[in-house]
Order: structure tokens, then sequence, then C-alpha cells
């Protein structure tokens, strides 16, 4: 650093250099970061693309058996069904959360907060783990409709659909609470008042002024948790039956089970290109409101 | 014998994209001097103090540093100091080693460095307080441990952006007098960005008036408030009535504008001007006074107009005189001498030829 | 607040928040249980499954590589994550907003797909199965985080503080050392522990890295929970519960910096 700045004090001195910008200096503390990300983020990420056109030899046959079989057909569909009903319901449920907390006065607030922030921090093991004890044959629930209803329940809270979407909202919803939640906190209070004044019920108030500003963090919200979902690998695994399986899960099959990596690595390219897709959409969805 | 300047701005322009932050400003601050930069916000002074510090740089022009380029220069091999508005200073250390802080990137060993952070505090009437943490301390003494950190190591220049801004009237006049103070007695030289007039003219050696990217007059603050040379100089600085008119020549010594609104007033011999060339009249509250309509005003210019507000401002009486349907005048006089002229009443506005400052642009 | 709370709000907030901590709190009484059945409610009281875990050699062993990881990951991922949080936040150079957007892709991406990417890499390169292999992968996954914390720090910095210290005489090295990093020590700090515990807690990246010599917890908990839902999962997952909650509220505290 020293050895840059004496040249351009000599750099100075003859006239040439006009720059002494701190700025240029600055951005080079970007360049360990840069490098790790290059070294074992981008590499990998074109070792898959290019994976996915090998097997000894460039073809594209990776793709052709993926589009041509109805297994892939079927898991992309169980996939895009679990992200969309997972997104949707954990937003219906995010809201009216951050909706409360942004009520709160401080210390609530931030006793509210820290009860978010819990289930966000905890392992999704740990959450599975107590998913498979509270919904299971003999787990909590069923034990309790039992004993104090005498109720036998027909269908199976865990090891199915309901036991994945279970855990894909549980995982998602801290991640639609917090985009919402600053939003509301940080939309001018007067605004509201100002529209109860001007003789709007509450009912109005919410709708075309409080919710309508929050549009923007909805949508970073379902980002969130369409990117979170559309490659979620351990809830299927876990809380799923067999035809619960996702796009994840197939990847995982091929890669380690079948030793095909350029099934697994066109599956991958796959599943990028559909969250970009989707991410695309949904940012599209974002710019139009604000124009 | 010519001098060099200890800071000379040579064409400086800073542009970011399609905004001129600064544009081809040139100015000179000899040793000693006490140079403010003076303008609304917005108008570039900060990004010229900025620009001499090295913080910005400079999209063209040179900053020469006793004679010497430091254009491309890093801002910490530059050797000046610096006070800004929110303090600046570091929360994590003491005002102690706040202070010492550019005497420990100087390696001063550490029983000089005590004697002049010592010295220091004392020049700032915080000796007591050198263990505290900055958010201990009230916000006039925040910008007193700033202004010891800019000057214990006797730098060339310290550099001071709108150190005074953050504190209210009463902490701001007390500051004023001990930066005035600070800068007699060590003889620095300060560059001091603000946008406050008053503060300009009570505390410079000269002014540079920045408006609009660009450096538009330098003169020292007595010039600057009795004989500015642009309207711009003579709205900002101070208050002041602007009259239209057109120039109608000279006669007897002076030269004579006739008003937009009608009447002939005499004004400073202006020179370089054509006949019939549009101008304008500036005349300071202070330099008018008001008679009735038969006292006595010979030698003076005059004019006659009609009372339309006249209220105690304290030390002076603030009277405003309509003129013409258009024109208002403005008349401060000391209340404990002039008198009280009713609303309404019809009066005659008179001053003296040399007090009539006439501007082209 | 101007708003009232109605009371439908406050049920529906009340039972979101009950689903939210429920598996949290309903693993805590599990893992006192007497038994080795998983039921509810136990029926005694016992440090049993506390003694299995910590006499298990596997968990033991497992526990210990996470830990291992975590601490490499929380080391590499500040060293490189605090720097760019600085230079995004303090340069204006007009190639900043690019590197932004580099160093934040990791979490655009799906995790299996760079999971998979990193499975061949590492193989191609002899390191697969090795601790360093998860250390770095997890440390690309922790970094957008890390430099989104830092940055939110450093935004609340008053950036004169650093061109005070620059005029009087400091080097850009100097000020970032000497000046930045003790003032935003606490989000630093803040950043390091969260960037354990993503570390600590994560499957997906281990699962594709990792080998028996270097199984971490996570994926020894995951194969327990697949094979045979074992009792001890119970203790651990209080132990971790217990960890993530001290983390979370460490990390709140400390995400302001020194004003």
């Amino acid at each position: 650093m020293s050895a840059v700045s004496a040249a351009s004090v000599a750099d100075a001195t003859h006239g040439r250099a006009r720059r002494a910008a701190p700025d240029y200096q600055k951005a080079w503390f970007s360049a360990p970061a840069v490098v790790l990300i290059a070294a074992v983020f981008v590499i990998p990420l074109v070792i898959v693309a290019l994976q996915s056109l090998y097997r000894e030899g460039f073809t594209i046959a990776g793709y052709e058996q993926i589009l041509g079989s109805t297994l892939f057909w079927r898991i992309l569909r169980t996939t895009l069904e679990i992200t969309l009903e997972a997104s949707l319901l954990s937003l219906l449920l995010g809201y009216p959360l951050a909706y409360y907390i942004a009520q709160l006065d401080r210390t609530p607030r931030a006793i509210a907060m820290i009860l978010v922030l819990l289930p966000f921090w905890t392992s999704i093991l740990v959450k599975s783990f107590a998913f498979i004890v509270i919904l299971g044959e003999q787990g909590i629930i069923k034990t309790m409709l039992r004993q104090f209803l005498s109720l036998e329940l027909g269908t199976s809270l865990v090891f199915n659909r309901i036991g994945v979407m279970v855990g894909m909202v549980h995982f998602l919803i801290p991640f639609c609470v917090f985009p919402i939640l600053n939003n509301l906190l940080a939309q001018p209070p007067e605004l509201r008042r100002a529209a109860l004044i001007m003789g709007a019920s509450r009912r109005q108030v919410f709708f075309r002024v409080t919710f309508l500003l929050s549009l923007p963090a909805i949508v970073a919200s379902a980002i969130m948790t369409v990117v979170l979902s559309i490659g979620v690998f351990v809830t299927p695994a876990l809380l799923g039956g067999r035809r619960d399986m996702m796009v994840a899960n197939l990847i995982d099959y091929y890669t380690r089970e079948a030793l095909d990596w350029t099934m697994a690595a066109a599956l991958a390219v796959m599943l990028l290109l559909i969250s970009g897709a989707l991410i695309r959409v949904l940012s599209r969805v974002d710019s139009i409101d604000r124009h | 014998m010519t001098v060099t300047p200890i800071v000379s701005v040579r064409n400086a322009s800073v542009v970011y994209g399609k905004t001129v932050a600064l544009h081809d400003a040139t100015i000179d601050i000899a040793k000693g001097d006490f140079l403010t930069l003076l303008g609304p916000s917005g108008s570039g002074k900060t990004t010229l103090l900025n620009s001499i510090a090295g913080v910005v740089p400079l999209s063209s022009g040179q900053i020469l540093v006793e004679g010497t380029d430091m254009t491309a220069v890093p801002p910490n091999r530059r050797g000046f100091g610096m006070v800004f508005q929110n303090y600046a200073l570091m929360p994590h250390l003491t005002v102690f080693e706040n202070i010492a802080f550019p005497l420990r990137i100087r390696h001063m060993d550490s029983s000089q460095i005590r004697t002049k952070v010592m010295e220091a505090l004392d020049l700032v009437r915080l000796a007591g307080l050198a263990e505290r943490r900055p958010k201990q301390l009230s916000g006039g003494q925040q910008q007193r441990v700033a202004l010891a950190r800019a000057v214990v190591y006797q730098p060339k220049v310290i550099l001071m952006d709108e150190p005074l801004g953050a504190l209210d009237k009463q902490l701001r006049e007390g500051l004023q007098g001990e930066i005035r103070h600070l800068h007699a007695m060590l003889g620095a030289t300060v560059v001091y960005v603000t946008h406050d007039q008053e503060e300009a003219l009570s505390m410079s050696t000269r002014i540079a008036l920045i408006s609009d990217a660009r450096v538009c007059e330098v003169g020292t603050p007595h010039d600057m408030y009795f004989r500015p040379r642009s309207v711009f100089a003579a709205g900002f600085v101070g208050t002041s009535n602007l009259l239209k008119g057109r120039y109608r020549g000279d006669a007897d010594g002076w030269s004579t504008v006739e008003l937009a609104g009608g009447g002939l007033v005499r004004g400073a011999p202006t020179v370089g001007l054509n006949t019939g060339a549009e101008v304008t009249l500036m005349l300071r509250p202070e330099a008018i006074d008001l008679a009735t309509l038969d006292d006595a005003t010979a030698g003076l210019n005059l004019l006659e107009g009609e009372v339309a507000d006249h209220s105690l401002q304290g030390t002076t009486w603030r009277t405003v005189v309509a003129v013409d349907a258009q024109t208002r005048i403005v008349v401060q006089r000391l209340s404990r001498v002039a008198r009280s002229f009713p609303v309404q009443s019809r009066v005659r506005l008179c001053w003296r030829p040399e007090d009539t400052v006439i501007l082209t642009h | 607040m101007v708003d009232h709370i109605s009371l439908p709000l406050k049920i529906a907030a009340g039972l979101v928040f009950a689903f939210l901590i429920a598996p949290s709190l309903i693993v805590i009484p599990m893992s006192f249980s007497d038994s080795r059945e998983i039921m509810f409610p136990p029926s005694g009281f016992s440090w049993m499954l506390y003694r299995e875990y910590f006499a298990g050699p596997e968990w033991v062993a497992a526990t210990i590589e996470s830990t291992l990881v975590a601490t490499g990951v929380t080391a590499l991922s500040l060293a490189t994550g605090v720097p760019v949080a600085y230079a995004l936040v303090r340069s204006r150079l007009f190639g900043v907003a690019i590197i932004r957007a580099f160093v934040m892709m990791p979490m655009l991406v799906p995790t299996i797909v760079f999971a998979l990417g990193l499975y061949i890499y590492f193989a191609r390169l002899g390191i697969s199965g090795s601790t360093l292999a998860l250390i770095l992968g997890h440390s690309v996954h922790n970094l957008p985080f890390v430099v989104l914390v830092v940055i939110a720090g450093l935004r609340q910095v008053n950036p004169n503080i650093e061109v005070a210290a620059q005029v009087l005489g400091a080097s850009v090295l100097r000020v970032f050392f000497s000046v930045v990093l003790p003032m935003i020590a606490g989000p630093i700090a803040a950043a390091g522990m969260f960037s354990f515990l993503i570390s600590f807690d994560e499957v997906v990246i281990a699962w594709f890295l990792s080998s028996p010599r270097t199984m971490t917890l996570p994926i020894k908990m995951y194969s327990s929970i697949q094979w045979e839902v074992s009792p001890v999962l119970a203790a651990i997952s209080t132990l971790l519960t217990l960890l993530s909650l001290v983390i979370c509220v460490l990390g709140v505290a400390l995400r302001r910096p020194e004003a």
C-alpha cells in the first residue's frame, strides 16, 4: 500500500496522475472476496454447466434424457407446486405477524423479534426432528386428539405433503416477516394518520395506504421464499414421503446413488434456469409496481 | 517580491458524471489567511474544501501546496488538519487518544505526545476531560476536541467544514470567538466553509463567495459588504436593497442612474459603462436615513415614498418604504437615536451617493 | 402507535408465534426423557440422553468436526467479507456495483446447485471430503450474509471519521485497521457468530462435501433422523436450540456499532 502511495507522489510531482482518489485504494479491499467467489463459486458453477454437456465427450444426452423422462416432469411439478404453495402460505401467515409486530412498543417488539429470530436460527434438523415428534403417529397432535377427543385421524400428518408443507412454511415465515416488518416500520405514521383524518376507515387505511406501500417488501419476500424453497433438499427428504421428492433430491440421487454426474449437472442447470426465470418474473412485478 | 501562497487552487473542476460540482476554481491562500468559502448549500464550497484536502479527486486542474503540485497526493500526505460539522471523533478512543491520533501516526514518542496533547487540551479549555469518551461530551466540547486534534500537530493548513453548523446559536458564537482566537494565537492558516454570511464576515480575513459550482468573488469581508462586485454577492452577504435602473452618464464626479420607477440617483463612479446600460443599484438598509418632506437634505440622493411597515427590532427600527407599486426599500436606523414614523406617513429616503453601489451583473 | 390492534389480528399473530416456537420448545422436555421411546409427554426425568450424546464417540467426533469447520469458516468469511463490505460502502467507483452483485450471487443460487458444483470441482482437485473443502464451501455460502451484516454496521458509522483520520495523516490501510475495525467491532462479532452458526447447522453443502472421516454434526443428525430417529436427537436439539438462542440474542445486541 505504501508503495502505491509513493508511486502516486512521484506521479504527482511529474504532474501526470490526477487522482489522489482514496476510492481506488478502497476498492482493493474487495480483492480477497472476489478471489474467493471466483475460485470457489464461479468455477464450480461453470463446471456444473460443462459437466451437464459432457459424458465421454460433448453431448446433450443429459438434457434429452431429462426432458424425455416422466419422472422429471412429475418431480418438477411437485417442486413448483410445493414452492408456490409454501411461498404463498408463508406470506399469508407472515404478513399479519409482521403487521402485528410493527404495532408493538419497543420492548414487546424486541421480544417478538427474538421469537421470530429463534426459529430462523434453529437448525433445520432440529426443526425436522421436532416436527416428526409433533406430527408422527405417536406424536403430540395425534396423541392429544386420541386422549381428549377420542378421535383417530385417518390421514398421516408427516412423511407426506402435509409434513413437507408444515416444515417449509415454518422455515420460510421468518424470511417473510423481516422484509415486511422493515417496510412497515419505515412507513411514516403520518401517512396513516392523515388518511384517518381525511375520513378513511381503518380497513381503507390498511388496503389503500399500508398494504400498497408494502408491496415491494412482499415481492422481495416472495423472491426470497421462491429461491429458498425451489432448491430445498432436507425438508422433503425428512418430512415428505416418496412422492414428495423435489428436484434437489433428484440431483442428489443422480450424484450419489446413480453416479451419473451428467444428469445431475443437467438437472442443476435446469433448476438454476427455472429459479432465475421466477426471480426475473417476480422482480418485474416489483418494477411495474414502482412506476 | 511575491510570496508563494501556501495553497493555490488552479482551474480546479470536479465532475461526477453529468453533474459539475466545481467549475474552474482558481484561488490562492496565503500563510496566516483565514479564508472562508461562503455560499448557499449545494454551491460547491464543500467540494472545493474536500478537493483541497485530497478527499475528492479533481477532474481537471491542480492543487499546489507551497508551489509543489499535490493534485495526486493522498490526503494523509498533504499535512493538513480538518474539522467537520459532525465532529468526526473516533468513538472507540478517549479524548486524549483522539487528539494523540495524528501524533501517533507520526511516530512521536509518548512523553512528547503527552505534553502536546495536554497543551492542546489546555488551549481548548478541556484539560480535565482527557479520559472521557466522545459520547460523554456535549456537542460544543466535542467540537473543541476536534479543534485540538486538528491543531496539535501544527498542520500547514486547517480545513473546517461548517464546524459550528450543528451547534445552537449561543454555543456557536462562543466557539466563533475561540476559533478566531486559535487562529490569531497559532498564526495558523484556516480554510473555513460556511453558509452563514454573518459568521463569514465576523471571522475571516478573506471571503470567497461560491455559487453554482464557481468561485464568483473573492475579497475582504469589508469589501464584500461595502463594495460587492456582483448582484449575487450584494444579495447573499448582508441584507440589501436592489433597484433596477439605466446608466445615464457621469456628472460632478458621480455616476447617474435613472431608476426603473423614475427618479435620478447618483452613485459611486463606475468605469466602463455605456450610456443606457442596465444596472442594479445596491443600498444597505443602514446607509439610508428617513426624513420628513421638509427636512434639509442637501447633497444626498432622495426618493419619496410611503411607510408600509415599521417595527422595532431591538437595536434598530426596521422601516419598509413603498416607493412605487413595485419597489419597496428596507431601512434600518438605530432605535436609540432615530425617530419613529407611523405607517402610511409620507417620507423621504436619503443617502449619500458614495453608499450607492452600481452593479452590472 | 396510532393503530390499535384488533382481536382477530392478535389471535392470528398468537397462533403463528406458537407455530414458530413450538419445535424449539418441544425438544426441551423430550431431552430429559428416561425412556428410549419417543413420546410426549416424556415418561420421567433423567439425564440419560445427554449422557448418551457426550459418551457417543461418533456424536462427539461429529461435534468436534463441526466446530472445527465453523471456526475456519468464521475466520475466512470475516477475513474476506469485512474488507469487501468496506469497499462496497466507502468506494464510489463505478465497478463497485458489479462487485456487489458478484459477492451477493451465492444468495441467489439454490444451494444444491452450488453444492453439486463444489462436489465435482473438489473431486477433480482431490480435496473432496476434507475439512478444507467444507470450510471453503461454507465460507462462500456465508459470505453474502457476513457482508450484509457488516454493511449495515458500516452505514451507521460517520464516514467523516475516516476522512478525518486520513487528513490527520493515516494511510488507507491504517484507517481501516485502527479506525474502521474498532468502530464496527460489534457488527463484526455479530457477523462472525452468525457465520459460525450457519456453518455449524448447514446440511446441503456438508452432505455433498463431507466424508465419513469429516462427518459434521448436521450430517450425523440427518442420517440419524432418516434411519432411526434416535432419541439422542432430543438432547442434541436442545443444546443446538440453546446455542441458537445465545447467538441470536448476542447478535442482536452487538449488531449496532459504537456511536
